[in-house]
């Protein structure tokens, strides 16, 4: 990993096209301003991963349609005595 | 055209009604041509988007609109010219999300708020983003979490 030290209003350049530059410093926060074209994707890490994790997860699904199908009926079934709807 | 899916075998899906995600899902990058199907969940308002070309990729998708009725998303100027529009509105898109369902405790199964999946409806394109606020959490319960003791209940009676 690359280290550099840069100050509030200094620019990181990364190839050609992706800059980084720090905004603001604001005690132990650090805004910055990313230059990327579209086709580089950019995220902040934590979220970036915690989706990532979770799709891989979700994609492991097998099918159950008895399952959705009765979660879903209960929960109508829920809306309609919470709003004390009639049968 | 004939696909094959883990999930509900060899299924016949018209040619017109792939979705071709340029930049995949998250995690999945490489992936880029689905079909939505409401093969299995008929009464319900969850769909499949299964990969065309991996039979054993899929996912449960539900629209937010579903499960939170104010959900509601802009873009920024990039995400505008990605998709082709600065507008969110239903006759151009569909909005699905991802759902997880844990095996052991399927009642408290979570939609993504935060990463939506944008469909062009016309170009049958579409793009997962990750909203820029943090107002829409990653989980979002579902149903709501007062019908977890329903379920405990309703378990404690069938032991019973």
């Amino acid at each position: 990993m690359l280290i550099l030290t840069r100050k509030a209003g200094q620019t990181i350049r990364i190839g050609d096209d992706v800059s980084i530059s720090v905004v603001e410093i604001r005690g132990n926060q650090v805004r910055l301003g990313i230059n990327a074209p579209r086709s580089v994707t950019v995220h902040r890490e934590e979220v970036y991963d915690v989706i990532k994790e979770q799709q891989q997860a979700a994609q492991a699904q097998p099918a159950d349609k008895a399952l959705l199908q009765d979660l879903w009926q209960s929960r109508a079934k829920a809306k309609t005595e919470d709003s004390g709807g009639e049968k | 055209m004939k696909i094959k899916t883990t999930r509900f075998g060899e299924i016949d899906i018209p040619d017109d009604k792939t979705i071709n995600l340029p930049d995949g899902l998250l995690g999945f990058e490489e992936a880029h041509t689905f079909i939505l199907l409401e093969h299995d969940s008929e009464g319900t308002p969850f769909k499949w988007l299964q990969a065309v070309d991996a039979p054993d990729l899929a996912f449960i998708v539900i629209d937010p609109g579903m499960v939170l009725e104010s959900y509601q998303i802009e873009f920024d100027e990039e995400t505008a010219k990605m998709v082709g529009s600065k507008n969110v509105d239903s006759d151009t898109f569909a909005i699905m999300s991802i759902v997880n369902i844990p095996q052991d405790e399927p009642i408290k199964m979570t939609v993504n708020l935060r990463a939506p999946i944008l469909v062009h409806l016309e170009r049958r394109m579409g793009w997962q983003v990750i909203l820029p606020t943090e107002e829409y959490p990653i989980r979002h319960r579902i149903f709501s979490e007062s019908s977890d003791e329903q379920s405990t209940e309703s378990e404690e009676q069938k032991n019973s």
